[in-house]
């Protein structure tokens, strides 16, 4: 006969383990940005899954990306992005310290051959980062590049405007790029909008040094009061 | 037209024309003097080419001898025929060569000709002796080599410039002073290649020719009775000719790079697709694959007749060796697997990789390259060394100014200026944009031998909502240009 303690905790670990189900074990890359990292369970962005990067044109949500992709490609692996608008520069690429060795570039002509390439590139367990910028996603494809995600175990970067945060998702991470004018230097508030398994609504204010390509921390901006409880 | 060479630290002129030669132009001139005795054409100087053409050239003699070969040196410039027994068939030994020198000068080529008992004493009257009037070439009677070759200079022996030079230091300067010489003398005061030349001209040593025949290419092909309809039927067709093309590719330890694909339509031209690959594969599963990639956007115009595979290209295949840590071989394939499969569905020039290019303007900077189709490509696992040597090299004095992550072709901006021709506002994607902050300028002028001269202005610039862009002003006429976002 438990007591009525005793049944509260044998409940609640078996509450813990079904939503647990669906975390993501395994290793971790940092988002470049160690109070980020804080922020999101496990310290970092989990491999195997998909991030987005929510923001404005100009706003540093694409620079924010490819340094995680960078960081994922820490142990050699190969980096592909997806450039249906044709707009990637490597110049820039390179400056920001990707090896341009193990970089495949795809553009392809028309959203279905992007869907393709991405599902290709992820399910391939050669490749560690996929950066793209899709601009109409739907359910379907989000989450059959999820599951591709999961097969090749490298990260899947989203690039995406702003607009999409009302669309549904099936990425692990959220992210909001917004540009804060009038610093010295480039200032970016990073704010986290969802991620499984952990709290939502808290954001950290980065400071990006064009010069040595370092990050430095600017200011820590914590929302008292979280605007949404992100849960699995 | 005069062919220009690098050479000896100058330029130098390489060949020339008849009509440059008339001139005082010759080989070995330095360039600077050639070009201020007559105005000609200058052309890079390609030996690879060259050597193309020859061997196309042999190819093409072979209707005359079935043993034809390039001669051993380097690089070669003359063909030897092996005319043995041939006289008979074209009436005499005249007359063949008189069908020969005719062949060529219908193609527009200059020869000189000479037949003789062996390689060196042809080789040595083609290049030197004196023709009979009228004919262009020189027929040696057989069993007369040594009397031919008296009169002719030392240097038809095909010796090295230094024998020569010593030779022409002793007093020496035709071959019948030469052998007149004792030969052991002759063998202990020079080069064995000097006894060896003379023993090749007189038919005491045996030169053969070595015919240069590519290796057969490498080919499947299938005709079929009834012209066929089904798509499916045709793709299992292609199925098999593949497993047959990559057992014969197999068998001489090659893979492909390239491999063609036809089919033959009932009406209409035949419907032709390339196979490109990353890495050379024998794997008739992977080849099938990719093929079949391709066949389901290919339209065939009507029922095929014949299905045919070829392969454009083969390398070597690599060699896998069992290792105890193979994971990065494997992730390697995997990559080459994927390139395969990204290269065929979409277009080769869609799957690349960037190569930077250091050029000042901006959308130069950096080219793409093909993944798949052009040979032995690998990634490598470099550990980040790099950047850590970029740290080293200082500060941002050594780079160039920060580039955007997105560079779009240039957009003319209708612009709101202030005073001074400063940019204040401007339109993006329909919405006022109004500038708080600028960096700049960053001058570029360049591309004057493209024959489109830019000279641009950059800015980098901070609108009011924080967001960043890379705008332009060109110089000559003020206009203001958006080239770049910083995304």
């Amino acid at each position: 006969m438990l007591s009525q303690r005793e049944l509260v905790d044998r409940l609640q670990t078996r509450l813990r383990r079904m939503e647990g189900a669906h975390h993501v074990q395994g290793k971790r890359i940092t988002t470049g940005i160690e109070t980020l990292d804080r922020l999101l369970p496990g310290g970092g962005l989990p491999l195997g899954t998909l991030a987005e990067w929510l923001g404005e044109p100009g706003s540093g949500a694409g620079s924010l990306a490819l340094l995680a992709a960078r960081e994922a490609c820490r142990e050699g692996g190969a980096l592909v992005v997806v450039d249906r608008p044709r707009c990637f520069y490597p110049p820039a690429a390179d400056a920001m310290g990707i090896d341009l060795e193990n970089l495949i570039v795809v553009r392809p002509q028309d959203q279905a051959d992007e869907r393709w390439a991405v599902h290709q590139a992820l399910s391939c367990p050669a490749v560690d980062a996929v950066l793209c910028w899709p601009e109409k996603l739907d359910d379907r494809t989000f989450r059959r590049w999820q599951l591709a995600a999961e097969k090749g175990g490298g990260l899947g970067l989203l690039v995406r405007p702003e607009q999409a945060l009302a669309g549904p998702t099936w990425s692990e991470v959220r992210l909001q790029v917004r540009a804060v004018p009038g610093s010295i230097g480039r200032r970016v508030c990073v704010e986290v909008i969802g991620c499984r398994g952990g709290r939502g609504g808290e954001s950290v204010e980065w400071e990006l040094d064009d010069a040595t390509d370092a990050l430095h921390l600017a200011s820590r901006l914590d929302d008292p009061a979280p605007r949404r409880a992100a849960g699995a | 037209m005069v062919y220009e060479q690098y050479r000896q630290g100058s330029f130098r002129v390489a060949a020339c024309s008849e009509g440059a030669r008339r001139r005082g132009v010759f080989p070995g001139m330095p360039l600077a003097e050639a070009t201020a005795l007559t105005p000609a054409q200058l052309e890079q100087d390609d030996p690879g080419a060259d050597l193309a053409a020859l061997q196309e050239l042999s190819q093409w003699c072979e209707q005359f001898s079935p043993l034809v070969g390039l001669e051993n040196s380097a690089p070669p410039e003359s063909l030897l025929l092996d005319i043995e027994g041939l006289a008979p068939l074209f009436g005499g030994e005249e007359a063949l060569v008189e069908r020969i020198a005719r062949s060529f000068a219908r193609r527009g080529l200059v020869a000189r000709l000479a037949v003789a008992d062996t390689v060196g004493t042809a080789w040595a009257a083609a290049h030197y002796a004196a023709c009979d009037d009228g004919k262009t070439y020189r027929i040696v009677p057989s069993g007369r080599d040594v009397a031919a070759l008296e009169s002719l200079p030392v240097e038809a022996l095909r010796l090295s410039p230094s024998t020569v030079r010593m030779l022409a230091r002793l007093g020496i300067r035709r071959i019948g002073e030469l052998l007149a010489l004792p030969r052991a003398s002759l063998a202990s005061r020079f080069e064995p290649e000097l006894i060896e030349r003379l023993n090749q001209a007189l038919g005491a040593v045996a030169e053969p020719i070595a015919s240069h025949r590519p290796p057969p290419e490498i080919a499947a092909e299938r005709l079929l009775e009834y012209p066929l309809d089904e798509r499916g039927a045709a793709s299992a067709i292609l199925g098999q000719l593949i497993e047959q093309v990559a057992a014969a590719l197999a068998a001489r330890c090659q893979g492909a790079i390239q491999l063609e694909c036809r089919f033959d339509c009932q009406n209409g031209e035949p419907a032709r697709f390339l196979v490109g690959l990353f890495e050379a594969s024998a794997a008739a599963g992977h080849l099938l694959g990719l093929a079949r990639l391709q066949l389901e956007q290919v339209r065939l115009p009507g029922p095929v007749t014949a299905v045919g595979v070829s392969v454009l290209s083969a390398a070597r295949l690599p060699v896998r060796q069992q290792e105890l840590f193979a994971d990065e071989r494997r992730d390697r394939r995997q990559l080459a697997l994927l390139a395969d499969r990204l290269s065929n569905r979409l277009q080769r020039e869609a799957v690349s990789r960037a190569v930077l290019v250091p050029d000042a303007q901006p959308e130069y900077a950096y080219r793409y390259e093909p993944l798949t189709g052009n040979g032995v490509r690998h990634f490598s696992k470099k550990k980040d060394t790099r950047r850590a040597s970029r740290r080293l090299a200082g500060p941002a004095l050594q780079r160039p100014w920060p580039r955007p992550l997105r560079l779009q072709s240039a957009e003319p901006l209708e612009a709101l200026t202030a005073p001074k021709g400063m940019l204040a506002q401007f339109d993006y994607r329909g919405r006022r944009r109004r500038v708080l902050r600028r960096w700049g300028p960053e001058r570029i002028q360049t591309g004057w031998w493209r024959g489109r001269p830019i000279g641009r202005d950059y800015y980098r610039i901070e609108i009011e909502s924080g967001e960043r862009f890379w705008v332009f002003r060109r110089l000559h006429d003020g206009q203001w240009f958006l080239h770049g976002v910083f995304d």
